[in-house]
């Protein structure tokens, strides 16, 4: 019997064993539940807290832009609100005697759905378990907000009755569309971000800095913000003050339209800026589209002003004279008579220099060019044309040509002017003459001028030899001494004052009795040129360009209509209209009043702007 | 009339007490778990699994009935033929059954469905306990061994093609019964050997060598510390040597298999264990969720239906595999203990039972009921504490599922009928 005893004892032992396992097995567990509960519980509530709170972002709000008044809003936030419906929230009961009268309320306000129709969608989504609906895509004010507020569902508040408003910022343009392309826009997909204009350039100082806040995980996963002691505030972007005048950009932006519409332009552009500092007071762009009916409309979306390029045509001819005279190579009594090349001028243009610029004679100004290129101004010996070209462009360069002014606005083009590396690539080394190239001796060939430039130009003429970085903010922050201020920085020509007073005068004859008559202003000084750019594809482009008063100069203008054909004609009269009401406060030309406000233009039904038409 | 009063008397009443309030304390945390504060309904609203639970409670409830009333010497005699149609049931349904979430092992009858591989657990211990208990077969011998380790794993193997991987696994419950029935030591040893080589070879994923110089370790210490002088002779150092390229060339084929044999997700699954920062939004996603329901819970949890980590899917399968995390959650490190205690007592209570068993068939099968439950308990337990990896498998009588509950009630009361029968036969 020892044998089977001793299998017993085995047996139990081998009970023993697995009993033994089960214990320390269970053990382990509990000993391993004990240190979710002492050791471990720190570590796992704060992985609690880290699911159960979202970092969020708090918005910081975006800084207004302003006109130079420091008053007047030309772009700012204003939030926006869609009405929501969590249609799982109310009680049975609740909801059943409110969902009648709510549709109803529904139907009546956004007269868009029946209120059946509103009643079934609600009644379908509470039934599905959805909890968020939008009720009615349309974007709502803080005042309709209000009203909409004392909705059933929605005058209990969200907790009870689920209804509540989502909210997002807008960007609101008080005029509209006065210099819209010059503030700029918001970038479509990141709606917080500006894509042209000020809104980019000045994204870093209006954009503020974004603060942190956190989501907290609620049953079911939804999040909701809370305000917690932690929270990083956001700070509010700085405002950005624009040396803009709301006033004149207006008045800028419907004579350009009148002008455009008349002449049957392809579009327009104005720049008007004070000549003392710099400020831009005003810049409009204008293109004109005809839609599929045969109406005309305008959109302000290309700015030409500082990225656009044309010839400088005529008025290049007012720089021409200042270098010949600066260079000596003229004077002015200098007479220089005809060429062939140009048969269109009678000699009599030709008789001085201040005649050549009342007349804008082609063939003096042909021979201006000719002695410039090929002096050299300090030796006063000849030299080859590209020589003399390179210090040519050393001269134009420090009226603001080729190069960028320093304007703040993003995208600003260097613009083109002609050089001798461009000649040598079109025609070979040293395979191009004067005669080769002569055109560009009254502002026609190889330029690239955006219309700030030309505005520059006649703020250098005003000025007598200078020009200031023209500049569209006047400060970031309603406070002047924080943040960007005003540039001053003075680019001088290296030409004599006593130079300048020549061209001056000969700048005021065009007006008087010039090319450029339709800018005058009684009691005032005016002193301008016109231009025409050639176009080979069709009209000619009208260029005008002035400052005014001859004597202490306060305001330079340029205005460029393109396809406008003669600039006297299309441009003149929008800038003697617009520095009439600078120097004066009002304007005293009810011709060009009538002619410009009655012109023949049809604006979208309604009078919205092309923008609101758009949208 | 008289075998029911019988029955009454000769059923052992805690068994089924500590049954039912598990089964009670099951339903009011599966309630808990699909609880929708926003949105409350009724716990016997079938529109969630705590309504269909209630069901599936009255259904157990008749079943309950009818093992009760069949005469206790049907599972006895009928054992191999259960098994041989069950076994019939698992092929069938990877070609019947739709494919759920990649697994083939449900079975639809009209809006009810059902997975066979739950019950294969009862059938196959019913027919491995007839084998067992035949007139000469020991687990002493080997031919016995193979016939005992077939009938074990034949199921398993077809749950696996299944694509129900979890459910086979537990079928390894079964190696306790074969230890206790005298099945050499060395089997579970070695077993055990692998699971750690296997956790080793994991831990030092990158660094293999150390695990194999570890081995060599061992076995050198063994040499000389273990064994006597005049034990090492030639054929222990073969063995020694032997065991030791086995070891490696284990640790060597389970990485490699490791590698190229399991999906990606299986294998974070796997990794989770040792690193929780894997997968931090797959696989360690529900171990850590689980963990934080458990952990903040607190000693006394945070109250019935308050929880926040256990609601809406926080942590996936929440009323399913992972009901015991919203017992750590609402009701804290008490409600565990009282949990935990209840497994306890009824696994020891089975276990003793079964010991006290005087016919062999009643013994071993008490036996398999003792360790499927105690095996399908630390691997649910285990994985919502992540000491085991996330292996899909319900915790007895409280996770919600018809099939889970009806399968365990079998189980345990074919069990409980054997038992008050036993004083019958003498």
């Amino acid at each position: 019997m020892a044998a089977p005893s001793k299998i017993k004892d085995t047996f139990i032992q081998r009970s023993w064993k697995v009993w033994a396992g089960l214990l320390v097995l269970s053990l382990l567990i509990v000993y391993k539940i004990v240190r979710f509960q002492t050791t471990e519980k720190e570590e796992l509530m704060s992985q609690v807290r880290d699911t159960q709170m979202k970092e969020r972002v708090i918005e910081a709000k975006r800084g207004n832009i302003y006109a130079s008044d420091g008053v007047s809003i030309l772009a700012t936030s204003t939030p926006e609100y869609k009405m929501v419906l969590d249609p799982t929230v109310a009680r049975p009961e609740l909801f059943k005697n409110q969902i009648s009268r709510l549709s109803e309320k529904l139907a009546a306000y956004f007269k868009d759905n029946s209120a059946a129709a509103y009643k079934e969608k609600i009644v379908n989504a509470r039934h599905a378990g959805l909890r968020y609906m939008v009720l009615n895509n349309k974007r709502l004010t803080y005042k309709e907000k209000a009203e909409l507020e004392t909705f059933p569902l929605f005058d209990i508040g969200p907790a009870r009755g689920g209804g509540f408003f989502e909210e997002k910022e807008i960007r609101f343009h008080p005029y509209h569309s006065l210099a819209e392309r010059t503030i700029g826009n918001l970038d479509k997909k990141d709606i917080r971000k500006g894509a042209t204009g000020l809104e980019a350039e000045f994204d870093t100082y209006l954009k503020g800095v974004d603060g942190k806040g956190f989501y907290e995980r609620l049953p079911g996963g939804y999040m909701k913000p809370v305000d917690l002691e932690s929270d990083i505030a956001s700070t509010p972007g700085l405002d950005v003050v624009t040396t803009l005048d709301v006033n004149f950009q207006d008045i800028a932006e419907s004579a350009l339209r009148a002008q455009v519409s008349k002449t049957q332009a392809r579009y327009g552009s104005v720049v008007l800026m004070e000549t003392e500092t710099g400020e831009v007071k005003a810049i409009a762009n204008l293109t004109r589209h005809t839609d599929a009916d045969g109406q005309v409309y305008f959109s302000d979306d290309i700015n030409y002003a500082v990225t656009g390029g044309t010839d400088p045509g005529s008025t290049f001819k007012l720089v021409q004279a200042a270098i010949g005279l600066g260079d000596g190579v003229i004077t002015t009594s200098t007479s220089l008579s005809g060429n062939s090349k140009f048969s269109m001028h009678s000699a009599g243009e030709t008789a001085n220099l201040l005649m050549a610029i009342m007349k804008s004679s082609n063939p003096y100004f042909d021979n201006v060019l000719r002695r410039i290129l090929h002096n050299d101004p300090k030796t006063g010996r000849a030299i080859p044309v590209d020589e003399g070209m390179k210090l040519w462009d050393e001269q134009i360069m420090r009226f603001g040509f080729g190069r960028q002014l320093g304007i703040d606005l993003p995208y600003e083009t260097k613009g083109l002017i002609p050089t001798p590396e461009r000649y040598d690539k079109i025609y070979g080394k040293k395979q191009w003459k004067y005669s080769t190239i002569y055109s560009i001796s009254i502002g026609e060939g190889e330029y690239g001028v955006n219309v700030l430039k030309l505005a520059n130009m006649a703020s250098v003429f005003a000025n007598r030899g200078y020009w200031i970085t023209p500049h569209i903010v006047r400060s970031t922050g309603l406070d002047v001494s924080k943040g960007k201020n005003t540039p001053t920085e003075i680019t001088k020509t290296n030409i004599d004052k006593r130079h300048f007073e020549e061209v001056v005068r000969g700048m005021e004859m065009v007006v008087q009795s010039g090319t450029g008559r339709a800018a005058q202003i009684s009691g005032v000084d005016v002193c301008g040129k016109t231009g025409t750019s050639q176009n080979a594809k069709g009209k000619d482009h009208a260029i005008f360009i002035a400052f005014a008063p001859k004597h202490n100069p306060k305001i330079a203008i340029a205005v460029v209509v393109e396809n406008g054909t003669f600039g006297g004609r299309a441009s003149a009269p929008i800038a003697g209209l617009l520095m009439e009401k600078y120097l004066k406060g009002s304007h005293n030309r009810e011709a060009y009043k009538e002619s410009i406000m009655n012109t023949r233009y049809t604006t979208v039904a309604g009078g919205k702007s092309p923008r609101e038409v758009e949208e | 009339m008289a075998r029911e009063i019988d029955i009454k008397k000769g059923l052992d009443w805690t068994t089924v007490w500590i049954y039912i309030i598990l089964l009670m304390i099951g339903l009011a945390n599966i309630y808990a778990a699909v609880y929708n504060v926003d949105n409350p309904k009724p716990i016997y609203s079938l529109d969630h699994n705590a309504g269909k639970q209630i069901m599936f409670m009255v259904l157990a409830f008749v079943l309950i009935m009818i093992i009760l009333f069949i005469d206790y010497k049907v599972y006895d005699t009928f054992a191999y033929i259960f098994y041989g149609v069950w076994m019939l049931v698992l092929v069938l349904t990877i070609f019947i059954a739709p494919d759920i979430k990649g697994s083939h092992s449900w079975l639809r009858f009209g809006g009810f469905q059902f997975q066979p591989a739950e019950l294969a657990k009862t059938i196959t211990l019913l027919a491995l306990a007839k084998y067992l208990s035949t007139q000469g077969v020991t687990m002493s011998k080997f031919n016995n061994l193979v016939k005992a380790c077939m009938i074990i794993f034949l199921p398993p193997v077809i749950i696996i093609l299944q694509k129900e991987t979890g459910s086979a696994l537990a079928f390894a419950a079964f190696i306790i019964i074969l230890y206790r029935e005298g099945l050499p030591g060395v089997y579970p040893a070695l077993f055990l050997a692998f699971v750690a080589l296997f956790v080793l070879g994991l831990v030092f994923e990158d660094q293999l060598w150390i695990v194999i110089l570890g081995l060599a370790l061992l076995a050198v210490l063994f040499w000389y510390l273990f064994l006597k002088r005049y034990e090492r002779n030639r054929q222990n150092m073969q063995r020694v040597i032997g065991l030791f390229i086995l070891f490696s060339a284990f640790v060597l084929a389970v990485d490699f298999a490791f590698n190229n044999v399991f999906a990606p997700h299986q294998q974070n699954r796997i990794r989770v264990l040792v690193n929780p920062d894997v997968d931090p939004l797959g696989a360690g996603w529900n171990i850590r969720n689980s963990k934080l329901a458990i952990g903040s819970g607190g000693f006394l949890g945070k109250g019935y239906l308050q929880g926040t980590q256990t609601k809406f899917d926080f942590v996936p399968e929440q009323s399913t595999d992972f009901i015991f995390c919203t017992v750590g959650e609402e009701w804290g490190f008490l409600g565990v203990f009282v949990v935990i205690g209840l497994y306890f007592i009824l696994i020891t209570r089975i276990y003793n039972l079964a010991e006290k068993q005087k016919f062999k068939f009643a013994r071993i099968y008490g036996y398999g009921v003792a360790s499927i439950l105690f095996f399908h308990l630390l691997i649910n337990i285990g994985m919502t504490i992540g000491l085991i990896p996330i292996i899909g498998i319900p915790l007895p009588f409280m996770s919600y599922g018809g099939s889970s509950l009806l399968s365990f009630t079998i189980l345990l009361f074919i069990f409980l009928k054997l038992d008050a029968h036993r004083s019958y036969k003498v």
